[in-house]
């Protein structure tokens, strides 16, 4: 017998086919996983004040674009070279949160940026309407809707700009904007989206998942201002909802929303005895902020083809304000354990940074929106802060 | 970190001796041969995967893989292994074969398969090497006493293997879900 044919006899059969199945399984799963789920991720290297350049141009497109009266330029399609008709209201209060946050960061010393933000503050409280009970928030039109985002994100940069200056001249604009979220709040904690000026009243039954953190994070800072005047009861109200209720009733799939307001408000209140349910909202909170740049770190290669495009500027953006914020707890809360925050900050930062486009901006698919660049501007500045600034927030 | 029960659970439901031993269903014709092979091919096998969880951290490193990307990616190998032993929880090779090499291979077969492997190095890399390395151990030493004596009836083999399959799938779910919300 010929050694050939030993090993054919040796070889052939069931048993042989079962080697055969196992070998083949092994290259199937191993190589389907690693284009999918196992792909590698890539983050770019990634060192202290890398975000600054990133940072800098993103700031100086949306200051740049600014009319005199303050309004931003909303949205831009570099095809056509020109403006996309539209505006809106609550990006205009992100943008100029934004712009606050930055110049905190670079203490007031770019006069062109809190210049800037000055103006679009001017631009939100030119357009303020009595809310009644003390109340006011800002319209886009006087006879539309208020916005509760509106009203709250303009709390929250009239705050910053009060910790950029010292100046107490907004106060009372500051007590009545926090009047006004009070009067949205409902009974469970969560947050009416609009104030009807036909009715005088908050519109029933329309609740928005932006809405609630961001109003939970201008709360949080009329708190940090003026402590003792009971702004905190609104916001345990809030961040109550939102630990253990808002995704189940606002039916938002997967849970944990990922909610960079909530996430925002979560690091303000790091000092303020955060109880265990809010706690494990956080880590749930950073886990799907984590998982988030983890799956676009694997966008790379081949495994393109199995991952939706990067998202854009914008939707980056508050992955990294998250990230960013919940870091702030992290280091301030020792109930929490440790966890790789700062890896995915600096891999999602150096990510977004490279997304940049030479003008400054963001684009997806030819467009960019003032918010892009409002979020990714805050989420590498809140990657980078820790730093630049050795851990102090902005 | 899971504690050590789930972790033994975990690796248990991957390796399913039971499907194993129904896998293996020929009668050994020299029971003096048969014997010392599956000691050495389940010894290999056990040798083989400590081997990987000692160095699951480097593995994953070297794949530019995190602990929940990896969990994640786990759960799909894993969650169909389950499927399959409880809906087909084996396919038994009844014809003896021949060379002991052959043998050894089939014994590799039953207990180095990727879900395995997965779910070795997720272990390891997040509930800690020793307690996978009991784990394996545990797998491993069930596989070879039903493949020693057995005396196993198929039958029962079955509704254990099946039930196994089970738990792998509820386990999987479990996995791909926490490997979600890891940072």
């Amino acid at each position: 017998m010929s050694a050939l044919s030993s090993v054919r006899r040796i070889w052939s059969g069931r048993a042989s086919r079962r080697l055969i199945a196992w070998a083949a399984a092994w290259v199937v799963i191993a190589g389907l996983l690693r284009i999918t789920l196992a792909a590698p991720e890539v983050c770019p290297a990634y060192d202290p004040g890398d975000g600054q350049t990133a940072i800098d141009a993103g700031a100086d497109w949306i200051v740049r674009t600014q009319e005199p009266s303050g309004r931003y330029l909303y949205e831009y399609d570099r095809r056509t070279e020109s403006a996309v008709p539209g505006y809106n209201l609550v990006r205009h209060a992100g943008g100029t949160m934004s712009l606050y946050q930055l110049a905190i960061a670079q203490q007031g010393q770019n006069h062109q940026v809190v210049e800037a933000a000055d103006r679009g503050m001017n631009y939100l409280l030119e357009r303020a309407v009595d809310t009644g009970n003390g109340g006011m928030g800002p319209a886009l039109s006087p006879r539309g809707p208020v916005k509760t985002g509106t009203a709250s994100l303009t709390l929250v940069s009239l705050a910053h700009r009060r910790i950029l200056t010292g100046d107490p001249r907004y106060d009372g604009e500051m007590r009545a904007l926090g009047r006004f979220l009070m009067g949205q709040q409902l009974p469970d904690g969560g947050m009416l989206n609009f104030w009807d000026p036909k009715t005088g009243a908050p519109v029933p039954g329309e609740r928005s998942r932006f809405a609630t953190g961001e109003a939970a994070w201008g709360l949080a800072l009329m708190h940090e201002a003026f402590p003792g005047e009971g702004w905190d009861a609104p916001v345990w109200a809030i961040m109550d909802y939102l630990s253990t209720e808002r995704d189940e009733l606002e039916e938002l799939w997967p849970p944990p929303w990922p909610d960079q307001w909530a996430a925002y408000t979560l690091g303000e209140m790091a000092e303020w005895g955060l109880e265990d349910h809010h706690l494990e909202y956080a880590q749930r909170l950073a886990g799907r902020f984590g998982q988030m740049i983890r799956w676009d770190a694997q966008r790379e290669g081949v495994a393109e083809l199995s991952h939706l495009p990067m998202p854009r500027g914008g939707g980056y953006g508050t992955i990294l304000e998250g990230l960013g914020a919940l870091e702030w707890l992290w280091l301030n809360e020792p109930r929490l354990a440790d966890a790789p925050l700062r890896d995915r900050l600096e891999c999602g930062a150096a990510r977004l940074a490279e997304a940049q486009d030479a003008d400054g901006a963001w684009y997806y698919d030819d467009l960019t929106r003032v918010d892009d660049q409002q979020h990714a501007v805050s989420g590498i500045l809140l990657a980078d802060v820790s730093f630049n600034l050795g851990g102090n927030k902005p | 970190m899971s504690g050590l029960g789930p972790v033994l659970l975990m690796v248990l439901a991957a390796a399913n001796p039971a499907a194993g031993a129904l896998s293996v269903a020929w009668r050994p014709s020299n029971r003096d041969q048969w014997r010392p092979r599956v000691a050495l091919a389940v010894a290999a096998a056990v040798a083989a995967l400590w081997v990987i969880a000692a160095l699951a951290d480097p593995i994953l490193d070297g794949l530019s893989v995190t602990t929940g990307t990896w969990r994640l990616a786990t759960a799909v190998p894993f969650a169909i292994a389950g499927l399959r032993w409880m809906v087909w929880p084996a396919r038994p090779i009844h014809d003896e074969p021949r060379a002991g090499t052959q043998v050894a291979l089939i014994a590799l077969t039953v207990m180095f398969t990727p879900q395995l492997v997965a779910v070795v190095l997720a272990t390891a890399a997040h509930d800690g090497t020793l307690r996978t390395m009991a784990g394996v151990v545990l797998a491993a030493a069930l596989t070879a006493a039903l493949l020693w004596f057995r005396a196993t009836p198929t039958p029962l083999l079955s509704v254990v293997a099946r039930l196994l399959g089970g738990i792998a799938v509820v386990l999987a779910i479990a996995l791909g879900v926490d490997g979600t919300q890891t940072i």
